[in-house]
């Protein structure tokens, strides 16, 4: 018996210079709800789109549901569904219409189309506004509708790419909800963001990618061990940093500092006890603190201690 | 099934479009209706029609010595007043007024009352103002209606070109004198007479030529005889519209294979267990559909609504087939050209609207001397064989008609071969 829903094995794609996705591999187990966590041009998309057999990958193979991608497009498909990162719909007919359109699209007809449409507009909130045109919908509306899209057919494994981006507070819950509804019904879900939020709270296991390359994978605890039990601080200054780096780098317990545009992060074991040695230094020096955030160990953490950049641009 | 809902999804978004309808259907309706406007509307029966105008006139001018007592058309008249009566009363323009004199009062009456559109007083000096003959202008006074316009109007600008044509004659006559007595040679009044005479008769006949300017002239169709020349007229640019914009719709619903590229669509789709193929096949299905519609609804809206002869079913629906499947394939080929939705406008421009206007472009030749020279031009394009295959069906040329829409089906051929070849290509 099969246990992987997703099996992704050496992906590899090039968009001329630009190596998307390098020698990807991952397994996602059935049930399991496992994040793709990357900045702006990781190649998340990129690795999604060969997965549901968009693109078609330079080297590497992909298995859904025990078939093959490249080799059973049709029956892989069929047991996947998928909410693009763009907002894909007609605007010009409503809501309902697209539902109908779609679900026919994945094979549904009659009576069980009709029950899914109703079941899907239920899920995400959108009963109301059944009829009316997509193009008047809010952009959380739309981004509702797309992945509501993605769930007619009761797929075993659902691909969604970024479905909170841009989007209010409100719909966002929404969305996220409806994963966990998912997650509960035993679908398996493999869910871009970058958004370390997110990823942390919905994902069993998540992978960080970044330059295409899959750096750290892993349960949020164990990705969290990369850093130790370190916190964060992160300062910005009015004077040199190039004055107070090397004095701080001195100070008992910092493990590491870097530097960007202005703003410091530091690394330390107890945030508590190196503060006020952080405070001397810098009077001593004659720069000036103007701000300073304090955090537990995060994956934005982890992502710092691994690329040496801040996971958001 | 699938490909058949993808067409359907296809179709419902164009009939919920406004530009799609206004499109297909709306936009070549009018255009017909300006252009049979244009070429000449006027005074028939089928909707156009400028009413005809009752109007009295009063003709209180005296006349002059010179031009008493001369032939004008036959009969004499005494006064220029009277020959511009005469004048209007030619049959030239009798779709357009309805005369009849009387006393001023009377005319002024009739207005008021609404008998009469439009009331003309041709004042006493008339004749000796226009000969250069009165110390004074003379002026025709108009007194309208206020309620209508079109009508009094339009007599009102044909008075004044009337007025113009004997005026420029008068001119001429002072011309002719002055140069003369400048020479030392002064004429007797009945030579004076004699001159004004024979100059206002070459203004009649300068006049002559202006008439028949506003006469309607019925195009040389080739159909058979006794066909009413409007509608003849209506048939040739309805035919054209509806050739031109179902090759409109063909390429705008091709189009929409480039707007769900852009849109995300297309790439959801491909990611449905549904073929590249069935998808495409689904959208070219969606472009033949919509023609049909659009043939289908030109071809009995201008029977209906026009009182259009398509002429025999058999020849119809065979060029009818055919045009259907030209202007889709030709779609599918010309948007499988380009790259993008913004270069898809170009070729709206450039491909479409030239060919189109090249094709069709019989309908505006028809009945001028550059028509037969004109004549293989349209055939270099293939809306021009389809304007053909129509001209031959509604003359109920069944061989020519099949021979055309051979033709068109060969183009067809050829631009869906291409097409289709390349659209596979790019989504495979
Ligand atoms: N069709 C393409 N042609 C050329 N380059 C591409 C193409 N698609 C993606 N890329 C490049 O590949 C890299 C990865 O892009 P990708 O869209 O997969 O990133 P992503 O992780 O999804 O980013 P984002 O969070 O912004 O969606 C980027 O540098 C991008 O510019
Ligand atoms: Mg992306």
């Amino acid at each position: 018996m099969l246990n992987n829903a997703i099996k992704v094995q050496n992906l590899d794609k090039k968009f001329d210079e630009i190596h998307a996705v390098d020698d990807v591999s991952f397994e996602i187990k059935k049930g399991e709800i496992f994040s793709l966590l990357g900045p702006n041009g990781a190649g998340k998309t990129t690795t999604i789109g060969m997965i549901s057999g968009l693109r078609t990958p330079d080297a590497g193979e992909v298995w859904l549901m025990g078939y093959s991608v490249q080799s059973e497009p049709k029956k892989a498909k069929a047991e996947l569904g998928v909410v693009p990162q763009e907002i894909a719909l007609y605007d010009d007919i409503s809501a309902r219409a697209n539902l109908n359109f779609w679900g026919k699209m994945y094979g549904l007809r009659g009576e069980p189309l009709n029950t899914r449409v109703y079941e899907v507009l239920k899920l995400i909130g959108l009963e109301d506004r059944q009829k009316g045109t997509v193009s008047k919908f809010s952009g959380g509306m739309q981004r509702r509708l797309n992945v509501g899209i993605a769930l007619l057919h009761q797929p075993k494994v659902i691909i969604m790419d970024e479905p909170t981006v841009g989007i209010d507070p409100q719909s966002r819950r929404q969305i996220l909800d409806s994963v966990k509804h998912l997650r509960d019904q035993g679908v398996t879900i493999l869910y871009t963001t970058h958004y370390m939020e997110e990823a942390q709270e919905l994902s069993d296991r998540i992978a960080i990618m970044d330059h295409g390359k899959i750096i750290a994978m892993g349960t949020h605890d164990e990705l969290i061990d990369i850093v130790g039990e370190l916190d964060r601080i992160t300062l910005t200054i009015s004077g040199e940093s190039s004055d107070v780096l090397p004095v701080w780098q001195k100070l008992e317990g910092v493990q590491q500092i870097t530097s960007e545009d202005g703003t410091l992060h530091l690394l330390v074991k107890d945030s508590n006890q190196v503060l006020p040695g952080v405070f001397e230094a810098a009077a001593g020096v004659g720069v000036r603190i103007n701000s300073v955030d304090i955090q537990e160990p995060n994956l934005e953490a982890v992502f710092l201690h691994l690329t040496g950049r801040a996971l958001r641009d | 099934m699938k490909m058949l809902s993808i067409a359907l999804k296809d179709i419902w978004r164009s009939f919920r479009s406004f530009f799609a309808l206004a499109f297909m259907f709306g936009v070549p309706i009018l255009m017909t209706l300006i252009f049979s406007f244009l070429f000449g509307g006027i005074g028939s029966e089928d909707g156009f029609e400028i009413p005809t105008t009752d109007v009295v006139i009063v003709n209180l001018d005296e006349g002059s010595p010179y031009v008493s007592n001369f032939d004008h058309e036959g009969g004499v008249v005494n006064s220029m007043g009277e020959m511009l009566i005469n004048t209007l009363e030619e049959d030239t323009f009798k779709d357009l007024m309805k005369i009849s004199t009387g006393t001023e009062s009377e005319a002024r009456l009739a207005v008021d009352e609404q008998d009469a559109g439009l009331a003309m007083i041709i004042p006493a000096n008339f004749t000796n103002a226009l000969i250069g003959q009165s110390s004074s202008d003379a002026e025709i006074e108009f007194y309208k209606d206020p309620a209508l316009t079109l009508g009094p109007d339009i007599v009102k600008s044909l008075v004044m070109g009337i007025v113009d044509g004997f005026s420029s004659t008068t001119l001429s006559i002072d011309t002719v004198l002055s140069v003369l007595s400048d020479q030392g040679i002064s004429l007797t009044q009945q030579e004076q007479m004699a001159l004004v005479d024979s100059l206002t008769s070459e203004s009649e006949n300068q006049m002559q030529d202006r008439g028949v300017g506003l006469e309607v002239i019925p195009p040389s169709t080739t159909e058979s005889s006794g066909d009413d020349p409007i509608k003849a007229i209506l048939r040739s640019i309805m035919g054209g519209m509806m050739i031109f914009y179902a090759f409109y719709t063909g390429t705008a619903t091709a189009q929409t294979i480039l707007q769900e590229e852009e849109n995300g669509t297309l790439a959801r789709l491909f990611t449905s267990p549904t073929d590249m193929v069935t998808i495409l096949n689904g959208k070219f299905l969606a472009g033949f559909l919509l023609i049909i519609v659009q043939v289908v609804v030109l071809l009995a809206f201008a029977n209906l609504a026009f009182g259009v002869s398509w002429g025999p079913v058999l020849p119809l629906g065979l060029f009818s087939i055919a045009l259907v499947i030209l202007a889709n394939s030709f779609g599918i080929f010309i948007m499988s050209l380009v790259k993008s939705t913004k270069q898809a406008g170009i070729m709206y421009g450039a491909v479409l609207t030239f060919t189109g206007m090249l094709g069709i472009s019989s309908v505006f030749v028809m009945g001028s001397p550059i028509e037969k020279a004109f004549n293989f031009i349209p055939l270099l394009v293939p809306q021009g064989w389809a304007m053909e295959a129509l001209e031959a069906s509604w003359q109920g040329n069944l061989g020519r008609t099949l021979l055309m829409s051979a033709g068109m089906v060969g183009w067809a051929v050829v631009f869906f071969f291409i097409g289709n070849l390349r659209f596979r290509k790019r989504f495979g």
